[in-house]
């Protein structure tokens, strides 16, 4: 069963009485918007997806699925700059458990794809799954120009094929600092999904391109690598590096960035998502909702 | 197939195989620079020209003393150019009515006038061998045309079996792509004087060998000393079958006489003869040829005076008077002068070079700057974890450095065109050069009146690799271009001290958006 991200607060506004209860007192049936997980990364992830409902819910047998990591930059992945490769395999071995036909990793990098592929070290990590491949696309052919009707100032992208055929699609990014959109988590993740990424500076304005994106996009889940972050000098690095061991998942990507904009200080800012002009105006946009009242964040 | 057309294969394809290898990383122990440091008058003229000793110049003086004792076997049995020439000319011209009959002598002399201008310009100090030189023009051909062409072809390839792959779901096709290596329009000269060699072959089979090859003029002037001699025995009945099938017309009309400075020793001669009196011996004493070399008094005048010029010629060039060392050269290469002097032009640090940020220059540095490697930052940067280009450089007009060494080894400085910089000029939010930049050499400052902090560069942290101008979202013409302000060009020691005195510094770790001039912080997370 496909439960969309619509669909699903739909669900919740029906169980608005259940909602407005203590966490505790809740019925199962209320689904939890945001769940973080803390220890071994490969563990997390598979808690996390067993929490949502397990991988069975997102991917039927031959499904074709796309995992959209942060491998934005060619370094390894001691430097945080890429998502952790451990959540990477655990993802697409669990989608491969759940009867995948494929999985493809995909993403148009900020570095020279060429480069990133010699140093992030993600082929190698993947390298013992059969029917995984990792690919950084930049050239014209692997892209398909789409419409964004409620994009504001982004009418259209082109997108990776990939991802528009795909059966199911996986939202993998790392939580750093970044100095254009302040940070980058789940939304700003979405740059690397399509063949310009200069246009989101030069003509779009960073954040509300990215909020027009995250109105198109609609991943599965996001699943968020906090298992270390980049808290400095982001989003290339090299700076300050936070341990958390933690991973953070979610339907509704405006939360779960929500939130994550609380595990540290950023650039040595203290920050909510209301000074995030991206989440914010997002969130406005109704892809989420930054109401971080009523999450569920068990501790493990 | 003949034995003489086995080992021609082998060397081409040996040729084609380290071409191949020529990229980064370098896989292989292989010298994969072999065939440039084979030849004489590319590493003796550069070391002529530059007052030096070019390193590992012992292989090209093994190939001299060779062809003293053997001949132009070289130009016969190993030149990948020759065979080359001797294949294509099989496939195009072998039916053909060729302009002149096989055994008439052609501007034979040309090569040598070819010889002595380049040993002279070299005398002068100016390197010209790159222009004509088979071996430096063939790896440039390689380079420019060849294997440009054969990832084109292949990728076309792989374009129209796309679809297809994308409908069965084979996934390793549907991504199977090359990296298309880009060149501007100076490497069109290179193909250009590449297919009209081939062409040349209407005139006579193997005419650039014959007359223009100015590699081939030096061996032939050494193969004049060579004991080993054809000889011809009195039952020679001149039935001309000789002569005709000679690869390079050096026997005469009568059968009788050769040249030892034309023969390639390609011995189709000896295998022709019905009678078998054409032989090859090792004679002793060894004869005096007779023939005096095919370049009278007049013709070496003319090669001097050529030299000479071509000397002026690079010598005046208006390009020296813009500064020809304003370009931006790889990094490790010595002093512009010296540079010139040494680089050969062979293309090898550009086909290894992964970002394909290395370009032949066109004339911007003049003449004698034609070829010489520069950097198009705005197409790619300089990889930080890539120092292959002066890895693979025969000449060391690149210094072989480590990677510690060659980051030290600063190309330029990022400067800011603030009429161009999203920021400055439409105060918009961008800072694609910075999370680019590998050693934080760009900050940030708030200004008053500005929405957006303005990125700046902090001169002591970039060394010039052009990450910045590579991603720069702006169009056309980026806004953080490289000059060539603080390069460090050394002859010889150390970037990294000079680099330091001078108080730059290139680290990843540590230091955050700081100001102009401060001390980077400590950094534990660094790899």
């Amino acid at each position: 069963m496909n439960i969309s991200r619509r669909e699903m607060l739909k669900l919740m506004a029906a169980s608005g009485a259940a909602l407005a209860m203590p966490p505790w007192a809740r019925p199962a049936l209320a689904e939890p918007r945001v769940l973080a997980f803390k220890g071994n990364a490969a563990a997390c992830v598979r808690k996390l997806i067993e929490s949502f409902g397990g991988m069975k819910r997102f991917v039927s047998r031959h499904d074709k699925v796309v995992i959209k990591p942060n491998l934005g930059f060619a370094v390894p992945p001691e430097r945080a700059s890429n998502t952790n490769p451990v959540i990477i395999h655990t993802l697409a071995q669990m989608a491969l458990e759940a009867g995948a036909k494929n999985v493809q990793v995909l993403d148009n990098p900020a570095h020279p794809p060429l480069m990133c592929g010699l140093r992030n070290g993600i082929k190698d990590a993947l390298k013992d799954l059969d029917d995984v491949h990792v690919e950084l696309l930049r050239d014209e052919e692997y892209f398909a120009e789409v419409e964004i009707p409620n994009g504001k100032k982004m009418k259209t992208a082109k997108v990776m094929k990939a991802i528009l055929e795909c059966d199911a699609l996986f939202n993998a990014p790392i939580a750093k600092s970044h100095g254009g959109a302040m940070v980058t988590f789940g939304l700003k993740n979405w740059m690397g999904a399509v063949q310009d990424r200069g246009a989101w500076h030069r003509t779009y304005g960073l954040h509300q391109a990215i909020a027009d994106f995250a109105t198109y996009i609609k991943p599965k889940l996001t699943i968020l690598d906090a298992t270390r972050i980049l808290t400095t000098n982001g989003p290339g690095g090299p700076g300050e590096i936070k341990v958390l061991d933690t991973v953070i998942g979610g339907f509704d990507m405006v939360a779960v960035d929500s939130w994550a904009v609380t595990l540290s200080t950023w650039d040595g800012k203290t920050l909510t998502a209301q000074d995030v002009p991206h989440i914010r105006r997002a969130a406005q946009m109704g892809v989420g909702s930054m109401d971080l009242a009523d999450l569920v964040i068990p501790a493990v | 197939m003949k034995p003489r057309r086995v080992i021609q294969l082998s060397f081409l394809l040996l040729f084609a195989l380290l071409i191949a290898l020529t990229t980064f990383p370098l896989t292989l122990p292989l010298p994969v620079d072999l065939f440039l440091r084979m030849d004489p008058l590319l590493i003796l003229g550069a070391s002529l020209a530059a007052r030096t000793v070019v390193q590992g110049f012992v292989v090209a003086i093994v190939v001299l003393v060779a062809t003293a004792l053997l001949g132009r076997f070289f130009c016969g049995w190993v030149c990948p150019l020759g065979t080359t020439i001797e294949l294509a000319d099989d496939a195009l011209y072998r039916r053909r009515k060729r302009r002149w009959p096989n055994h008439q002598r052609v501007a034979r002399g040309l090569k040598f006038v070819n010889l002595t201008i380049i040993l002279v310009a070299a005398a002068f100090g100016y390197g010209l061998a790159f222009l004509l030189d088979p071996i430096a023009l063939f790896t440039r051909t390689a380079t420019y045309l060849l294997h440009p062409s054969a990832v084109f072809a292949l990728n076309s390839g792989l374009d129209a079996a796309r679809p297809l792959a994308d409908q069965i779901g084979w996934l390793g096709l549907y991504y199977a792509r090359l990296n298309q290596p880009l060149f501007s329009a100076g490497s069109l000269i290179a193909a250009a004087i590449f297919v009209t060699i081939i062409m040349l072959n209407r005139l006579q089979r193997r005419f650039w060998c014959r007359s223009l090859c100015p590699l081939g003029g030096l061996f032939g002037l050494l193969a004049r000393l060579s004991p080993a001699q054809r000889r011809v025995g009195a039952a020679c009945d001149h039935d001309g079958k000789c002569r005709r099938v000679c690869e390079t017309g050096a026997i005469d009309e009568a059968d009788l006489e050769y040249d030892p400075a034309e023969c390639i020793m390609c011995w189709r001669c000896v295998d022709q003869c019905h009678l078998c009196v054409n032989t090859f011996d090792w004679q002793s004493p060894r004869p005096r040829v007779a023939r005096p070399v095919d370049v009278g008094r007049r013709r070496f005048l003319i090669g001097l005076g050529g030299g000479a010029f071509g000397a002026l010629l690079f010598n005046g060039s208006p390009a020296r008077f813009v500064r020809p060392d304003l370009l931006l050269r790889p990094p490790g290469a010595r002093p512009e002068d010296e540079f010139r002097k040494r680089c050969i032009r062979c293309g090898q640090c550009v086909k290894a070079c992964p970002t394909n940020t290395l370009q032949p220059d066109w004339f911007e540095a003049g003449l004698e700057g034609l070829w010489a490697p520069v950097h198009h930052m705005r197409l790619a940067a300089c990889d930080q974890g890539c120092n292959v280009c002066g890895q693979v450089c025969p000449t060391g007009a690149i210094r072989a450095l480590p990677l510690i060494e060659k980051r030290y080894a600063k190309i330029g400085t990022a400067v800011i065109d603030t009429s161009r910089c999203l920021v400055y000029a439409e105060d918009k939010s961008c800072l694609v050069c910075d999370e680019a930049c590998p050693y934080n050499a760009i900050y940030f400052v708030q200004v008053p009146n500005a929405k957006n902090r303005r990125p700046m560069v902090d001169c002591t942290r970039c060394n010039g690799c052009g990450m910045c101008d590579s991603v720069c979202p702006v169009e056309g013409r980026g806004a953080i271009p490289i000059k060539p302000d603080e390069q460090i060009r050394l002859a010889e020691g150390s970037y990294f001290f000079e680099a330091t005195r001078r108080g730059f510094r290139f680290e990843q770790g540590g230091a955050v958006n700081q100001p102009n001039g401060a001390e980077p912080a400590a950094s534990g997370e660094e790899q």
